[in-house]
């Protein structure tokens, strides 16, 4: 009986280096991702400080003695941008994983 | 099993059915090519007078201050004669709110003027493009000089961009910190090489932000990066203005040196010359003769390039242009549409309410905290007291005295009685204050008044509700 050549399975495949699309994909899915994330963290960085003062903050950790207000607003910024990239990257993983036809890729 | 087993035979794949390795096209560098007239003008005003306002900002004094200051470091926001506390944060809100609105009632009248005009990755883009075109030259000549060969010239002409945009770029991440941090002490500390550790950081992420997004990814951020972009079409109806090429005059095109023949031979060509200046113009690369697409950012480069064109070969302006998609199906455009209506309605009401209510804002503000250590204490002569944390707010630009009194359906009485307490101009006072009511009276727990007002100014008052705890027997 013949046999029909096996179709690699994806880790196989995988090439070592990728294809300039394939990086083109990456480097604007990851653009989508900082540039969306960096909007909410703005909005989200201004509502939070609205209702914590960063003096609240210093006083509850003692290490961050050596910061200043400036500080607790800087990393306050960063920490959101981190939240939401990681809430944006998760939501366009999910997305680009879901077959058409109702299933899930594996 | 065996016999069906025997008659498989392999199919060949057919290479039109593989699937590509990726749908997406690798980027390919855009060259811009210059363009003049009258959208190109608007342009340039728009982008004078935002980076204007912008760069100089910040260096505007108003009553022995910085005009425009949101300093951070002070919790206190600075914006010419107004002064705003993180309790005045509704405004900053209600101001947001009012700019989204606003961009949905002119998207919807006249397109994306926001992103042609306004919006500062374009404004950015201008500056650092007009940047290249003077140390690279025009259109032709930058895609020569990135096709030739590494030598000196071309070293020279890359390092004079390259020394330009990151000069600029830090100018603006500078000016950026400027906004938060008074600009006038940060200049002395940069000459003394003292800039604070955090604004040094500002300025150089936000340096390398215009940079990168300005100067190397361009309309990439248009195209892949900016939500506004995928959602504008959802303000967009038949009567929004839009820019457009006039297929039913265009086509059929073809290349021509003078405007196509209205009778005999040639007659029927369209009036497009097939030039490609409008391709050539456009910032984000699209062809405007393939419709209305996504990546059109509206800034009418190919309107003025295209007008240009048709004067050349003598036939009338307008090919592609600002219309609406009624307009072009021969039917009348209405501006005033409900879509509008409701937009202009919410938009009004919001500036008259921000307004009135900027104007009615007492510059006087007042938070009382209850003791937590105790709920209540009776004292030696047969009283319930309670204590509270006045955080007396003066955000007027003058010292004032302020009375405390307090009210409510008990007989109160406040301890010190007669409270006088200075605060001076943007400073918080902390004062302390002990309520006190018979002990045991039926009322038992009540909620009191306190009111705090100005002893010079009758006006300047403020009321806070707190709860006054007591037994009950």
């Amino acid at each position: 009986m013949p046999t029909l050549p096996r179709e690699p399975v994806p880790s196989e495949s995988a090439p070592l280096k990728l294809a300039p699309r394939e990086l083109a994909r990456r480097a604007r899915a990851l653009g989508a991702i900082g540039w969306s994330s960096f909007l909410a963290a703005c909005v989200g960085c201004m509502f939070f400080f609205e209702f914590i003062a960063p003096d609240e903050l210093l006083n509850s950790i003692p290490e961050a003695d050596h910061f200043d207000r400036l500080g607790v607003y800087t990393l306050g910024f960063f920490g959101l941008w981190c939240l939401s990239a990681l809430s944006a990257a998760l939501a366009l993983y999910i997305f680009e994983h879901v077959d058409p036809q109702g299933g899930t890729e594996p | 099993m065996s016999a069906a087993a025997s008659t498989v035979t392999e199919i060949p794949l057919d290479p039109k059915l593989t699937p590509p390795e990726s749908y997406y096209q690798a980027h390919q560098k855009l060259y811009p090519r210059e363009v003049h007239g009258r959208f190109a003008t608007l342009r340039v005003l728009s982008v004078w007078l935002l980076l204007g306002l912008y760069y100089l900002l910040p260096w505007v004094n108003l009553h022995g201050r910085q005009a425009v200051l949101f300093d951070l470091r002070a919790r206190k926001f600075y914006i010419f004669a107004l002064e705003m506390w993180p309790q005045d944060f509704i405004f900053l809100t209600w101001l947001l709110i009012i700019a989204a609105l606003a961009l949905f009632f002119f998207t919807a009248l006249a397109g994306r003027l926001w992103c042609a005009y306004a919006c500062p990755q374009t404004v950015w883009t201008e500056v650092f493009l007009w940047l290249e075109r003077l140390t690279e030259g025009n259109r032709r000549a930058r895609i020569k000089l990135d096709a030739a060969p590494w030598s000196r010239s071309k070293f020279a002409r890359k390092s004079a961009k390259q020394l330009l945009w990151v000069a600029f770029a830090l100018w603006t991440g500078f000016t950026f910190v400027g906004f938060f941090s008074a600009i006038r002490p940060l200049v002395a500390s940069v000459t003394h090489l003292a800039l604070g550790p955090w604004e040094t950081f500002w300025s150089l992420f936000y340096a390398f932000a215009t940079y990168g997004n300005a100067g190397l990814l361009r309309e990439q951020v248009c195209k892949y990066m900016c939500p506004y972009a995928r959602f504008q079409s959802a303000m967009f109806d038949k009567d929004t203005l839009i820019i457009t090429y006039d297929a039913e005059r265009g086509e059929p095109r073809g290349a021509r040196r003078h405007a196509a023949p209205r009778a005999g031979a040639g007659a029927g060509a369209g009036d497009c010359i097939d030039c490609t200046w409008c391709v050539q113009v456009c910032p984000t690369g699209i062809d405007i003769r393939r419709g209305l697409q996504y990546e059109c950012i509206a800034c009418a480069a190919c309107i003025d390039a295209c007008d240009q064109v048709m004067d050349r070969v003598g036939s009338p302006r307008g090919l592609i242009r600002f219309t609406t998609q009624h307009a072009l199906d021969h039917r009348t455009t209405r501006v005033i549409r409900p879509r509008m209506l409701v937009y202009a309605g919410i938009l009004s009401a919001l500036c008259v309410g921000f307004v009135v209510a900027l104007l009615l804002r007492t510059p006087l503000g007042l938070d009382v905290i209850r003791d937590r250590n105790s709920l209540f204490r009776l004292t030696d002569d047969g009283s319930v007291e309670n204590v509270y944390t006045l955080k007396i707010l003066n955000k007027s630009e003058l010292a004032h005295r302020f009375d405390v009194a307090v009210n409510g359906p008990g007989t109160l009485t406040l301890d010190p009685a007669l409270a006088h307490f200075a605060v001076g101009p943007g400073e918080v006072y902390p004062a302390i204050v002990r309520v006190r009511r018979a002990a045991y009276d039926p009322l038992g727990s009540e909620t009191i008044r306190f009111q705090v007002t100005a002893h010079d100014d009758a006006n300047l008052s403020v009321t806070h509700v707190a709860r006054f705890l007591a037994p009950t027997r």
